[in-house]
């Protein structure tokens, strides 16, 4: 197949879909794709740590909600023709939480690892619910103001998409640069990436800050959609589903935690209004892909794709 | 020029003395082997040296500046750099790849972010030379894990040389290989010392390649170095003879 | 602080670190011996909370419902690691799939109790002969209180005991350490893995109808229990089962004294402990390393 095909498709795609929502009139239908494209650039940003640099972190709702209260407090505050500027101060402050996090929690191996993400996340809740005199509690922040010009539905979107098509580049780029080619390296093998040279802890370390910092434009951004956020975003099972999304849509491809979270999104649509025992189907869901198709959605069709082509599996591990 | 140095060197793993008082030189240009049996810290003494484990006490120089306890990555930087036992490579990646991570290193082309990484031809061009030089040129675009074992070895010693090292250290580098590329990789080192001026150490168990290769051969048992010097010393040495050779019939 | 208070927060501190000992060893122990993290391991201390409930009130005995928590909870573990976690060993990763496989237990079976018992709490009323409570001089003490610090000794001592001096104890530290080899011994290791899992679900299970009188029984109350556990066990080192003690035993007392001194923010406090224990001692306090781990 043609390379240059191959690596464009999937933009075309995108743009084909998400684009052509703004062409879609139907708030429900408007709705159901910002939550995609918002917790998407969410599950891409998480993939740089996972699928990339094979961090597991079980913690990065933090970020999320971090981005979802910098935005929304400040514009609550300031009034609505500053929530833009809020959205740009929420990844500096990510920025500066996750070089704090990081360089905690990077230097411990593995399960740790993940556990003390998990830990402080659960922090960053507990500290949202408790402080409520600062934070809203229990109850979040309402009715968040936001400029005129991105006031209506359609408008919102709009903007969404392009913040998010500009974020997912950026993301992209950095799969394909010479950084991301080191975070794969050490995905596979930290002890060659030192005995090559290369500082194992920093390099993480910006993986971890660039991931936070796009996820707390994803939160900001979802600050904007129903004009209210609330300490849930901090909660683990927050994270645990970005992470389920990643895997179940391809932790090995750069748009597969995207296919993931559509795919989700939509049977929650769906499903998640039919009965009230949605976790139990999450659940049923992450065990079936861990067990039977730890590839994901993008390994399945690529395993089909190589037996119609006759070439075995084009998988991205063997 | 003295290009190592080890100062009285020791360390211990729980009750196991496994360096003990070591002390060594190892001159710019030279070809050494270190020779030993099984368990006699021949590995360890190469973790001490590339800075993967810190001696207990005792000093280690390098160029005459003290390196003791010093990271890895740093180690390379100066120039020192390893090859695996069991070789260290990306499995995943193609063969090309695992020497471009090495020349991104080399080239501190490591922290572009947002940048293709099609853009250095510096990286590109030094990936180039190694594959030509090391006969990997046929096989780039397959991935690690699809080599042949002495292949994958030879990967791991051109991965090494991207660094363009100053001092090169070789673990075991013809294990688990079949004779004809027991003779190949044979060829392969004497050749890259030469035409690098690389002062390079190896550890072996194969004696045809020790005694055919080596300059100067230390003889390391239980922890301690017992002897050093040119093959004909070695093999006259008592101390050899009774610990060594006496139980490993060449 | 009169010493009246220092004394009952003090003991209160303790049956706390007790019941949180019970569900944090048995985590240790999974990880040390299986090398799995069991991230349900709440969870079955909360649906061992719902089996006591459930056999307390068709026999309306306080004791069948311990035993009951402790068997249900524990077969229900087995079951899990039999069926889906023995799956996924020796797979690329595995740790990272562990943990997924595990915290879709947790959605499961946080759903499965709220279908069968229903969303509202439960509650569960403590033995009639333990409800009382004790006098030492001026200082009032719950006899249950006290029973579940006797309990959580007599446990300490006989996991030391079967764990150090008996056969049993001896194969299951031998297959941590090395279970191929001791597959070839002729033992089975998977059996070994499977009880294991089981005894260390079974405490889980246990310590959530002990602790029911006190607390409340409700879907999610799992969460909260990994939580805490997960503290205990990264402050005590993971695998380790003397750290786990120590460590419970210090987040009981840290939280009963803090209560104390910030009300507000007390269940704040064991987070904080556990971040600045890892940023001196990152594998944990009884770790041997010192100072940082190379790469």
């Amino acid at each position: 197949m043609n390379n240059k095909l191959e690596t464009m498709a999937p933009w075309l795609a995108y743009f084909l879909i998400f684009g052509g929502m703004i062409f879609v009139r139907g708030e429900h239908s408007l709705h159901i794709a910002s939550q995609i494209i918002i917790l998407g650039l969410f599950a891409l940003s998480f993939n740089v740590l996972f699928g990339t640099t094979g961090l597991l972190s079980f913690g990065q709702a933090i970020f999320y909600g971090l981005g979802a209260y910098v935005t929304g407090m400040m514009a609550k505050s300031f009034g609505g023709d500053y929530f833009v500027w809020a959205l740009l101060v929420a990844p500096v402050a990510a920025i500066a939480l996750s070089v704090l996090l990081g360089a905690l929690s990077l230097r411990l191996s593995d399960v740790y690892f993940t556990m003390l993400t998990l830990a402080f996340a659960q922090l960053g809740w507990g500290i949202t619910v408790k402080w409520s005199s600062f934070t809203g509690g229990d109850d979040g922040i309402q009715a968040i103001p936001k400029p005129p010009l991105l006031a209506g539905g359609l408008n919102y979107y709009i903007f969404s998409f392009i913040v998010v098509t500009l974020c997912i580049y950026l993301l992209w780029r950095l799969d394909r640069s010479s950084f991301g080619a080191v975070l794969k390296g050490i995905r596979q093998n930290p002890t060659r990436i030192s005995f090559i040279g290369m500082n194992v802890f920093r390099h993480k370390l910006l993986a971890y800050v660039v991931s936070s910092c796009f996820t707390a434009i994803a939160g900001g951004l979802y600050a904007g959609i129903d004009k209210s956020i609330h300490p849930d975003m901090f909660v683990w099972t927050m994270s645990g589903s970005i992470i389920l999304m990643t895997i179940l849509g391809g932790m090995r491809s750069f748009f597969g935690p995207l296919i993931g979270v559509a795919v989700f999104v939509l049977l929650e649509d769906e499903i998640g209004r039919a009965t009230q025992y949605w976790s139990f189907v999450i659940g049923a869901i992450m065990i079936t892909v861990v067990l039977l198709f730890p590839k994901g959605i993008v390994g399945i069709s690529r395993h089909f794709a190589g037996l119609f082509a006759k070439k075995g599996g084009q998988l991205d591990n063997p | 020029m003295t290009t190592l140095e080890l100062r009285r060197v020791n360390k211990h793993f729980g009750g196991l003395h496994v360096s003990k008082n070591i002390s060594l030189g190892i001159e710019q240009g030279e070809l050494t082997a270190i020779i030993g049996p099984n368990g006699a810290g021949k590995t360890t003494l190469f973790n001490e040296i590339t800075g993967y484990i810190t001696p207990d006490n005792g000093g280690i120089f390098f160029n005459g500046m003290e390196i003791t306890g010093a990271e890895p990555e740093s180690l390379v930087k100066m120039g020192i750099v390893r090859a695996f036992q069991v070789a260290s490579l990306f499995y995943d990646e193609t063969v090309y790849d695992n020497l471009y991570l090495a020349a991104l290193a080399y080239h501190g082309k490591n922290w572009n972010i947002f940048a293709d990484r099609k853009v250095f031809k510096d990286v590109e061009e030094h990936c180039r030379f190694i594959l030509d030089r090391l006969g990997l040129s046929g096989k780039e675009g397959l991935k690690a894990f699809e080599l042949s074992h002495g292949d994958q070895k030879v990967l791991d010693i051109a991965i090494a040389l991207t660094m363009k090292p100053k001092l090169l250290l070789l673990d075991e580098p013809t294990a688990g290989m079949s004779p004809d590329e027991r003779v190949k990789m044979t060829h392969l080192i004497r050749a890259i010392h030469e035409e690098f001026k690389l002062t390079t150490v190896f550890v072996e168990h194969d004696m045809d390649m020790v005694f055919g290769t080596a300059d100067i051969i230390r003889v390391l048992v239980q922890g301690e170095l017992i002897a050093e010097g040119n093959a004909r010393e070695i093999q006259e040495n008592p101390a050899v003879i009774e610990a060594y050779l006496g139980h490993e019939v060449l | 602080m009169s010493f009246e208070i220092f004394i009952s927060q003090f003991l209160g501190g303790l049956s706390v670190a007790m019941l949180l000992f019970l569900v944090a060893s048995g985590l240790t122990l999974i990880f040390g011996v299986a090398k799995v993290f069991n991230f349900a391991h709440g969870s079955f201390y909360m649906i061992g909370a719902y089996f006591s409930y459930q056999a307390i009130a068709l026999f309306d005995n306080f004791w069948i419902g311990a035993v009951a928590a402790a068997i249900g909870a524990g077969l229900v573990g087995m079951l899990l690691e039999i069926c889906f976690i023995r799956r996924i060993a020796g797979r690329e990763e595995e740790g990272a799939f562990q943990i997924l496989l595990t915290y879709a237990f947790i959605l499961i079976l946080d759903d499965a109790v709220k279908f069968i018992w229903g969303p509202a709490y439960k509650t569960i009323s403590k033995p009639e002969s333990l409800a009382g409570s004790l006098n030492f001089g001026t200082v009032t003490i719950p006899t249950y209180n006290m029973f579940i610090i006797f309990l959580g000794l007599v446990i300490v001592t006989s996991a030391w005991y079967v764990l150090s001096r008996t056969k049993t104890g001896k194969i299951i530290q031998a297959a941590s350490t090395d279970a191929q080899m001791v597959g070839m011994l002729g033992v089975n290791v998977s059996l070994v893995m499977s009880l294991v899992f089981g005894v260390a679900t079974a405490m889980g299970g246990l310590a959530g109808a002990m602790a029911a009188p006190l607390r409340t029984i409700a879907p999610g109350t799992g969460v909260e229990v990994i939580i805490d556990s997960l503290i205990v066990v990264v402050i005590g080192g993971l695998g380790n089962f003397w750290g786990a003690l120590f460590a419970a035993l210090l987040i009981g007392e840290v939280n009963a004294f803090g209560i104390l001194w910030m009300p507000q923010w007390a269940s704040l406090l064991s987070f904080a402990v556990m971040i600045v224990v890892l940023i001196f001692k990152p594998k944990g306090l009884f770790s041997r390393e010192k100072g940082r781990k190379k790469i």
